[in-house]
């Protein structure tokens, strides 16, 4: 049975959402124009944020892979406190929806962390750019290449809805084993 | 900061660096392109729920370390330790089958380890009716229903298994338990088998009586038409032959006590055969009902 892509965006919608933002957050951070912005949408692509061309390739590559860490870090944090409930004891009882919301808000944002192919190839084409110098370019290649090898792996749902949910379940065992 | 260039919005000079000519204030006021009113209420929302999360969270993380320890103390063989901790984690999760089904077998263990047996099981039966699901308590009540005797409730509860994937780390104790449960049943098989045999036997030595029983009976009639013969000869005045005649009635007298005692030897046979198959059938029953089903590793 194939599922949709935009079906699956509706279901996880709040990370679309994050992930838009996260874009945001880092055009904010590095001076870079808005021109416009789409937090979610019923269609391909379901985000967007449309900026000006920023000023260092630096700062294209953590706008273009900041929602990569934003995603996966808020996606963790906000599932950790309801995974250790869910995962270790699954419990239904009537007050525990809480847990199970806050894992679908951590799964959905966790799974839309990976970079689009249009964040990929922004990196790339900013690489390629007359002003950066070949040394630079040699630098921001493997940079270019890791984004494009994660927008190709995030290109499956299933994959983007494995790390997701590993992420959710994973991080909060791994933290209480190790400081625990 | 400003180059030559113009801002493309407001035609005042603008930022050095960028491909878009535009001033300071315009890119500023671009770049914190506000976020509309309902994607803000939506994360003050979820910060909301995550607030609520991260305040039970302490609680959560107790139970979890709770668990950890029970498990440990569990494995160590301190089922006191082992309860009291469960304990804190089934109060944290009430309707948890992990937790209520950890802290029942603890105690449950607890119960064995002290020998109190009977009480095990009612551990391990109350648990086992609630989360029937849980195969962990299926297996501990089967174990605990072995000791205290009850073997054939040690196999419904094992019958009940069948189908269900078993953890692996219980494998090896069904096992045992199964061999166990298994040994009067051997000696069952042994008994079916040694049975069999004996009624077979039983069988063969009936034929050959029967066998036996239908020439005599032949021989007798043929023996009563020759007496019947000289008595007949005799009656009518004719000389008979008196020796022969003491002969036959002698040899007949002798057939028909023989015939009569085979006779006898064989209805008491029957008998006993007919006993022995329904002793037989009963056993095999047993047998049948007693079958320990084939169960399955989940891994």
């Amino acid at each position: 049975m194939r599922i949709p892509g935009e079906l699956i965006a509706l279901a996880t919608f709040p990370g679309v959402a994050i992930h838009e933002m996260a874009h945001q957050l880092f055009c904010r951070l590095f001076r870079v124009a808005i021109f416009d912005v789409c937090y979610f949408q019923c269609e391909n692509p379901v985000g967007y944020v449309r900026h000006e061309v920023p000023r260092k390739t630096c700062h294209h590559a953590f706008i273009a892979l900041g929602p990569f860490l934003v995603n996966s870090l808020l996606g963790a944090v906000i599932g950790f406190p309801a995974a250790l409930a869910v995962t270790e004891f699954g419990d239904l009882a009537p007050g525990c929806w809480l847990d199970y919301l806050l894992v679908w808000l951590g799964v959905s944002i966790a799974m839309h962390a990976f970079p689009s192919l249009a964040d990929a190839a922004s990196i790339w084409d900013a690489t390629q750019a007359s002003r950066v110098s070949c040394i630079r370019r040699l630098m921001w290649k493997p940079l270019a290449s890791f984004a494009y090898a994660m927008a190709f792996i995030g290109f499956n749902p299933w994959f983007r809805l494995a790390y997701g949910a590993a992420l959710v379940r994973l991080a909060p065992g791994l933290l209480v084993r190790a400081f625990a | 900061m400003g180059d030559a260039r113009k801002c493309e919005n407001c035609a005042r000079p603008a930022e050095r660096g960028y491909q878009l000519a535009l001033c300071r204030t315009c890119r500023d006021t671009l770049r914190r392109r506000p976020v509309p009113l309902s994607v803000k209420a939506a994360c003050g929302l979820a910060l909301l729920f995550l607030a609520v999360g991260l305040m039970r969270f302490p609680a959560r993380l107790q139970a979890y370390l709770a668990f950890r320890r029970g498990s440990q103390a569990e494995s160590a063989g301190d089922y006191p330790l082992a309860v009291a901790q469960y304990r804190t984690v089934a109060q944290q999760f009430p309707e948890s089958t992990l937790a209520q089904v950890s802290l029942a077998v603890a105690r449950g263990r607890q119960a064995e380890s002290a020998g109190d047996y009977p009480l095990a099981v009612a551990q391990y039966r109350t648990v086992a009716q609630r989360f029937p699901e849980s195969t962990l308590a299926q297996v501990r009540l089967a174990v605990a229903l072995h000791r205290v005797g009850k073997s054939s409730e040690c196999i419904e509860v094992l019958r009940r298994l069948k189908g269900q994937e078993i953890d692996p780390t219980l494998l090896h104790e069904i096992k045992t338990l199964i061999d166990e449960v298994s040994a009067p049943r051997r000696e069952m098989r042994r008994s079916i088998v040694a049975m069999k045999q004996e009624v077979r036997g039983m069988r063969q030595e009936m034929t050959v009586l029967d066998v036996s029983l239908r020439s005599s009976s032949a021989e007798i009639e043929t023996m009563r038409a020759a007496i019947r013969s000289i008595e007949s000869t005799a009656r009518l005045g004719r000389s008979a032959d008196r020796v022969r005649y003491r002969q036959l009635i002698a040899k007949y007298n002798h057939m028909v006590d023989e015939h009569n005692g085979n006779a006898s030897r064989r209805k008491s046979l029957s008998h006993a055969y007919s006993e022995r198959v329904e002793e037989l059938n009963a056993l095999i029953d047993e047998y049948n009902r007693t079958a320990i089903p084939h169960l399955r590793s989940g891994k």
